[in-house]
């Protein structure tokens, strides 16, 4: 499966996503609520631990900032989630703030992907996609 | 550490239900074979250190986000990233 044009482009509107094996890092962190972030109209999303309210993660569609965004979902990951149809999927990447609007970047290497059905979610890794970890978010003229 | 020594086609169990077989070792490489349930990640160690990494530089404390709401990176609009990409550099 899996092309970027087939996936489900908004994030979903659920309340909480589930993650089974928790996320690098954070492995003991299972369950995070979603919630609006930024300017009104904004394509950032919150996504607060609910076993810790310190960490918090701001995340945002890829395709918002780079439309051609696409990777190969590995049948491991996606028999995890149980997906099966790449409708029931949607992709958001962790976002770094820096000291400046500019300065942030997005994580593509290790996108977040959700069955938006279950609400089960996961951190799939891409090592032969070519994406980094680190994307301006803002590009390059 | 435990240490083991093994030549292609060997295999080690770790617990009940992880086999990592040596496939084929040439040079200074070695070819893995990897089973193990679908809930156990396997990760080559710098790509997951790398997420790790990138996880916790990204982590903020919800409270200091909300104050930084009104700072947020700006979306492309359709036509700005589009035709107009040179513009959101001025400022």
């Amino acid at each position: 499966m899996t092309q970027s044009s087939t996936l489900n482009p908004t994030p979903p509107v659920t309340a909480s996503l589930h993650f089974a094996a928790g996320i690098p890092g954070f492995p003991h962190l299972h369950d995070f609520v979603m919630a609006a972030w930024g300017k009104p109209e904004s394509p950032f999303m919150l996504m607060t631990a609910i076993d810790d309210s310190d960490v918090g993660f701001v995340v945002v569609s890829p395709f918002v900032f780079y439309p051609e965004y696409e990777f190969e979902l590995d049948k491991s990951t996606a028999q995890r989630l149980s997906l099966s149809d790449p409708a029931d999927a949607t992709v958001m990447c962790i976002v770094t703030l820096g000291e400046r609007p500019d300065d942030a970047t997005v994580n593509l290497l290790g996108p977040i992907v959700v069955n938006i059905r279950t609400c089960e979610a996961c951190q799939a890794v891409l090592p032969h996609a070519g994406h980094g970890a680190k994307v301006p978010l803002k590009r390059a003229a | 550490m435990l240490v083991l020594t093994r030549r292609a086609n060997q295999s080690i169990m770790i617990g009940h239900d992880i086999v990592v077989t040596v496939l084929e070792v040439r040079g200074d490489q070695v070819r893995l074979g990897i089973r193990a349930p679908r809930s156990v990640d396997v990760h080559r160690e710098e790509v997951f250190a790398t997420l790790q990494q990138a996880n916790k530089a990204a982590a903020t404390s919800p409270r200091d986000l909300a104050a930084l709401e009104g700072s947020a990176p700006d979306a492309p609009s359709a036509e700005t990233s589009a035709t107009q990409s040179g513009e959101s550099q001025q400022h």
